[in-house]
């Protein structure tokens, strides 16, 4: 059921590529806020579209049944922030690590005006919250994957949003920037954000998030790690048939 | 035979008429089948490069016929020297596509220019020459059938035939690279000249095509047919066949349609033809589908 | 005498070319950036191919030479075929050079056909001119009587104001046209690329390929809109670099190519007259690949 304002709230919402075929079934869940939550489930399953979906970026997929603060997207949009795959992005693009972040204040900035030098500072804040204040210069181009990869998070902070949805973050980074990453999105928690991320590994999600929603075209289960991720949930989402204990018994 | 100003004649069925269509049909069936290829690797518009840059090939080999004395209307010297540049042309872009902050759409711009550019600079050095046979050249642009002459009609026939049987040899394996380049050469096929193999089946459609459908529309006859098989779904090798099945539909149409009214150039009708196609087999593929869920459901209860 | 007779020559026939093609770059090439940036080099040669039909059917409609009227068919033609093209990608799942072949060589066909059967052909809006331009018959002819903007050819007011244009609505939308270029589903969830602004893009690209056509011809229209920001692209630090060099290159060689094709034949003692926009797209595109070349011998400080 729909609880005004909370960050995230969906309300039996599918969705399709438009051949007719459905990938999300009627996913119905809502988000705690100030908790990082991890969408997990198995490959192909429609995580992706789940979150893309529901930031209205499919073109025909009815978002009527999201509900972001209580409210739909178009009135809430600056409160909440996207970070793409890291490989939808087209890292030959000129542009410096500074000018990336700066996208994200795009909207603050407005039509027809530059980003000028209080700009500038304000997306040099941002990178200095993930460490990469010292590469402002640098092209994207030369970046390292977790240094992209950090630019594009600083970009989601630079937008001041409520919550951050994730497509993906630690797909394709070393351990040392997960860690940092992980500790990124930790502090943004602890300082009142939502954190919601599509997350590619099941082994690793207690180390990085407090909540799970295990997906697998349906919600199978939402809530902590221990309760969604239990295995009775994994076997039925992976299709695994029943755990060995009960076929045993 | 003809009123000079009715808009219609009636087409003489002689013995070149249908040396013609013949050919025209030849030439159909390998741009559909050499299309459907092209489509499967997404090389559209490499195709419409190599189309084009046949241009500057054909205007050298003008010239250098002119010089050494060569006639101009031997139909053999004018397709050698579209078929080479073509082929430069269709080597060249994917090696420039690899280059970092080029890609694949900025290759094909540069050679389309660098190619094209360089046809329209012979072309003009062509149009100032004395000799009155460059209006061969200028039905290269567009295509006119009706001005095929038999032997033009053998040279396409020869050049078609041949590449096509090189496809149906070929077939399977080229169907392979077509869909997993890794996968082919894991299997130990010699995906290096099975890629060659490829570009010269484009470069002999373009030829093949030069004269009928013209340098800048042949590349609709590649892909439009082929596009339209493929919307139309089965296998590849049903699509390959399909798209062969609507390149002739088409090349007939084209050439029936030039021959029977003035001033119609064969490559625009041919176009047409494939355009409507295409366009037509996306309601088609929705009606088949609905036939056949309809079908299953009534087996099924 | 014949220094002032040369200069007098070189302004009636040469200043007017080189001021039309510098416009058409600025007008095609400024925006072609963003094309580029967008991976979508190719879609200048399909606007140039797609608008023939709109420019003959105005011409057949109006039966002038109307520049509004070719203007109007040719932007809608334009419009409606990256429309179509679009939809045909959306509907058939394709890929997208594909459908965008189909649609725009379909039609060229059209305006081919309309070209070649409405026996156009007695005018001089003949297919040839239409695909290699008329650079070297864009002559200055001043009347006796009339101010000095009288004997300005038609298509020079028409290609400035598309040069004019083109600046203004990039400095207008820079940090907009960039986003969408860089990253199109973070500029359309920021809400800061709305729909509006890609088809003002699009109509604007369509307008200025149609305003360069006249004097350039579809052969260089491709050559112009992606070719300068193709040779600068190697070299860019950040878009604005990216379209000032662009504009800067191109310049000097579009001028170059122009100089060669004027002079070339004489060098070699002939009399033949080379077609200039095929020339100056030529040397367009042989830059692209000497500009990578040099950008391995210029080396940056790391």
């Amino acid at each position: 059921m729909t609880s005004t304002g909370a960050p995230l709230a969906i309300e039996r919402f599918s969705a399709g590529y438009g051949n007719g075929e459905l990938v999300v079934r009627n996913a119905t869940f809502t988000l705690r806020a100030g908790a990082m939550t991890a969408l997990v489930g198995p490959n192909g399953a429609g995580k992706s579209t789940l979150l893309k979906g529901a930031l209205g970026l499919l073109p025909q997929v009815d978002t009527s049944g999201v509900r972001y603060f209580g409210q739909p997207l178009d009135d809430v949009r600056a409160r909440v922030a996207y970070l793409p795959q890291r490989a939808d992005i087209d890292w030959t693009f000129p542009a410096s690590a500074l000018d990336v972040a700066a996208m994200g204040l795009y909207r603050k900035i407005g039509f027809f005006h530059r980003v000028s030098g209080r700009w500038k500072a304000e997306a040099r804040r941002a990178l200095a919250l993930v460490d990469m204040e010292t590469f402002a210069d640098m092209p994207i181009g030369e970046l390292s994957g977790g240094q992209q990869q950090r630019v594009l998070l600083a970009r989601s902070l630079a937008q001041g949003a409520d919550l951050l949805m994730l497509d993906e973050p630690f797909v394709n980074v070393d351990f040392a920037t997960a860690e940092r990453l992980g500790a990124i999105l930790r502090l943004a928690c602890a300082r009142g954000m939502t954190v919601f991320a599509v997350h590619h590994d099941l082994g690793d999600v207690r180390r990085f998030f407090d909540e799970a929603v295990l997906f697998d075209g349906t919600v199978v289960a939402h809530g902590p790690i221990e309760v969604a991720l239990a295995d009775a949930k994994l076997h039925e989402a992976f299709r695994l048939g029943p755990p060995p204990q009960e076929q045993l018994a | 035979m003809m009123a000079p100003d009715a808009p219609f004649e009636i087409p003489f069925w002689g013995a070149n008429t249908i040396m013609v269509a013949i050919g025209c049909a030849i030439f159909g069936a390998l741009a559909g089948s050499v299309g459907t290829f092209v489509l499967a690797r997404r090389q559209s518009l490499l195709a419409d490069v190599a189309g084009h840059a046949a241009l500057p090939g054909v205007a050298l080999a003008f010239l250098v016929g002119e010089w050494f004395g060569l006639s101009g209307r031997s139909p053999w010297l004018l397709l050698l020297g579209g078929g080479i540049s073509a082929l430069l042309a269709a080597w060249s872009t994917p090696w420039l596509a690899s280059k970092r902050r080029l890609g694949a759409d900025g290759a094909n711009a540069v050679a389309l220019a660098g190619f094209f550019g360089l046809g329209s600079v012979l072309f003009s050095v062509v149009q100032s020459h004395p000799s009155g046979a460059q209006g061969g050249l200028r039905r290269l642009l567009f295509g006119n059938a009706a001005a095929m002459t038999s032997s033009d009609a053998i040279a396409l026939g020869v050049i078609a035939i041949v590449a096509l049987t090189t496809l149906m040899l070929a077939f399977k394996e080229l169907s392979l690279l077509a869909f997993d380049e890794a996968a082919a050469s894991v299997l130990g096929l010699r995906t290096r000249v099975l890629e060659w193999v490829l570009l010269l089946l484009l470069v002999a459609t373009v030829v093949a095509g030069m004269q009928v459908a013209g340098v800048a529309l042949v590349v609709s006859m590649l892909i439009a047919p082929a596009a339209a098989a493929r919307v139309l779904g089965g296998s590849f090798a049903r699509t390959a066949t399909t798209a062969a099945c609507i390149g002739i539909a088409c090349a007939l149409v084209g050439a029936i349609a030039s021959r029977a009214v003035t001033h119609v150039p064969t490559g625009s009708a041919m176009t047409l033809a494939a355009t409507a196609a295409f366009f037509l087999s996306i309601p088609a593929a929705r009606v088949l589908r609905n036939s056949r869920a309809r079908v299953l459901t009534e087996r099924a209860s | 005498m014949s220094s002032a007779l040369a200069l007098q020559s070189t302004l009636a026939v040469d200043a007017p070319a080189l001021i039309a093609l510098l416009c058409a770059l600025v007008a095609c090439g400024t925006l072609g950036n963003f094309l580029v940036l967008r991976k979508e080099a190719m879609t200048g040669d399909a606007v140039a191919h797609a608008v023939l039909p709109g420019l003959v059917a105005g011409f057949l409609i109006t039966g002038t030479r109307s520049i509004t009227a070719m203007f109007v068919g040719a932007a809608c033609a334009g419009i409606a075929s990256i429309l179509l093209a679009n939809w045909a990608r959306r509907t058939t799942r394709l890929e997208p050079g594909a459908t965008l072949g189909i649609v725009f060589t379909g039609l060229f066909a059209v305006g081919v056909l309309l070209l070649e059967t409405q026996g156009a052909r007695q005018v001089d809006l003949d297919p040839e001119c239409v695909l290699f331009g008329s650079l070297e018959t864009l002559f200055y002819s001043p009347t006796l009587n009339g101010e000095w903007y009288t004997g300005v050819p038609r298509a020079l007011w028409t290609l400035a104001a598309a040069a004019c244009i083109a600046l203004i609505a990039i400095v207008l939308f820079m940090k907009e046209l960039s986003l969408l270029a860089f990253d199109p589903s973070s500029a359309r969830h920021l809400g800061v690329a709305p729909r509006w602004l890609e088809r003002l893009f699009l109509a604007l690209v369509s307008a200025s390929i149609v305003a360069s056509f006249e004097a350039v011809g579809s052969v260089l229209v491709i050559g112009i809109v992606a070719c300068p920001a193709l040779i600068a692209a190697p070299h860019a630090r950040s878009v604005t670099h990216q379209i000032t060099l662009s504009m800067i290159l191109g310049s000097i060689i579009a001028v170059l190519g122009y100089a060669l094709a004027s002079h070339a034949p004489t060098l070699f003692g002939t009399a033949t007259a080379l077609n200039s926009a095929g020339m100056i797209a030529l040397v367009l595109a042989i830059a692209v690949p000497m500009s990578h070349v040099a950008k391995r011998f210029i080396h940056r400080p790391m």
